[in-house]
């Protein structure tokens, strides 16, 4: 034990301390933030223009493809681009291709409270949970009603009048996708209408998101909670996911020093000339 | 949300806090009977809400409309129901058709759409020299072009990697690399965000921070 040094100690420390590190490093900032600036990258500005940019009247499909176990990545994205989209008097129409899409829905009504006051079937609809990827994105194109002859509620989509004025893709304005989904959007509805697609990612999918922002396939991309908090930021609206940022960005220092640590004996036993 | 009082909406935020603390525990004590219960539990659940969801899909979007007179319905769950004849081997090549109709839409959907954005907007961006004079998109036209051939490069296998194939399936394999790292990163940030969205929950429960 005695002929230990620090490195050896450090190489055999019980792995617990450190996902006890990491629980403390992200609860520190959670109950007291501290502030850490948040810089805008272009593709979250542009998503965010792309929003402000929305006329009075024009119609936004929303596709809320995250679970409930991705709120803390895209939720406070979606209520800047709900909050946006209200200002500039958009009307929104949401759908979901997640099972749990109705929780969501509910919880961006707690969290965007104005979206109860505006005119259920007139100004939002929440059409619900589809199935059927591609598929579904190319039916819908060309007749809404016929993946959704209902809303979520039961309501004929027949006697919603947003619905009766958004039945096709040229009727819409913007698809925004959330967390997942990009891609048939993309295919299905960009590519053969000519309607702008743009969202956000969950952080997972961000470089799989980049070459079709980069080849202009969709406008504008937020990718994970940094995304979110870059909107927030744009919508001078600082909320979860600007507080969340100051314990991803403590969490991902402790990253770089721990693996600077358990490089330092690797590169001390070669100096040492040992294996 | 405001922190519940009525009794059934704090059983709800207390067994949502037990739970994830259950989850966790994996972490620090590996296979556990707290874990395997929470596990077992999280998983009844997701069946049950999927079970639940499909039935009311289907009776929204297929059953509703067919008793509405929409004979056309039929056709679709006709189909679905075809697709549970797997389970029945004198009847199992009845799915057969269903799968066939399911696998024939989607290659037929997805192969329209999938070769202007995937193949040919994509070739052409890595392609096309930037228009602006900035040194970061010089880079990154640069980097992304010989990227992208010595990637391809490195996955030919038809020819060994020696001559011109050496040192650009090597460059390849180092760009491959740097893409892994790059996604695991991003995987690590996505695990790191549901983490700290749990904790904050927690903290939430525990009346540390508002709800």
């Amino acid at each position: 034990m005695s002929d230990q040094n620090i490195f050896d100690r450090l190489d055999k420390l019980d792995r617990r301390i450190y996902y006890w590190l990491i629980v403390i490093v992200i609860t520190w900032p959670l109950i007291s933030p501290i502030g850490l600036p948040i810089t805008v990258k272009p593709s979250s500005r542009a998503l965010y223009d792309g929003l402000t940019s929305v006329q009075e009247g024009d119609v936004i499909l929303i596709d809320i493809f995250m679970s409930v176990s991705t709120w803390p990545e895209c939720m406070g994205g979606l209520v800047v681009e709900t909050n946006t989209l209200i200002d500039q008097g958009a009307k929104l129409v949401y759908i979901g291709n997640s099972v749990d899409v109705s929780r969501s829905w509910e919880r961006l009504k707690e969290l965007v409270p104005r979206l109860e006051t505006l005119e259920y079937g007139s100004d939002v609809v929440f059409l619900g949970y589809y199935t059927g990827e591609d598929a579904a994105a190319a039916q819908m194109a060309v007749d809404m009603s016929s993946i959704f002859p209902a809303d979520h509620y039961g309501t004929p989509t027949d006697d919603l009048p947003l619905m009766s004025e958004a039945n096709s893709a040229t009727d819409y304005a913007m698809v925004l996708f959330t967390a997942e989904g990009e891609v048939k959007w993309i295919q299905q509805w960009g590519e053969p209408y000519g309607v702008p697609v743009a969202g956000m990612g969950i952080a997972m999918k961000g470089s799989a998101l980049a070459p079709y922002l980069a080849s202009g396939d969709i406008f504008g991309l937020a990718v994970g909670v940094r995304g979110a908090a870059e909107l927030e930021a744009l919508a001078e609206m600082p909320a979860a996911a600007t507080k969340t940022m100051d314990a991803i960005s403590s969490t991902h220092l402790l990253f770089v020093i721990l693996i600077i640590l358990a490089n330092l004996p690797i590169l001390y036993n070669k100096i040492k000339g040992g294996s | 949300m405001a922190y519940p009082t009525d009794i059934w909406g704090l059983v709800g935020i207390w067994v949502g806090a037990v739970l994830t603390v259950a989850i966790y525990s994996y972490m620090l004590y590996k296979e556990n009977p707290l874990y395997r219960l929470a596990e077992h539990i999280y998983l009844g659940i997701a069946f049950a809400i999927t079970a639940v969801v499909a039935v009311q899909n289907t009776n929204r979007i297929a059953i509703t409309p067919l008793l509405r007179g929409q004979v056309v319905f039929i056709i679709p769950i006709l189909l679905g129901l075809g697709m549970y004849t797997v389970f029945a081997d004198e009847y199992r090549w009845i799915s057969r058709y269903s799968i066939a109709m399911l696998v024939g839409v989607m290659i037929g959907v997805v192969t329209s759409g999938t070769l202007i954005p995937n193949i040919v907007n994509q070739i052409t961006s890595t392609i096309t020299a930037p228009d602006g004079s900035s040194m970061m998109d010089w880079f990154n036209f640069l980097y992304v072009g010989i990227g992208t051939i010595c990637a391809l490069s490195y996955f030919l296998f038809t020819r060994e990697h020696k001559g011109i194939l050496a040192p650009t399936a090597r460059i390849g394999r180092l760009i491959v690399m740097i893409g892994l790292g790059v996604m695991f990163g991003n995987t690590v940030l996505f695990r790191m965000s549901m983490l700290s969205g749990r904790i904050e929950y927690l903290l939430q429960v525990l009346k540390i921070i508002p709800m």
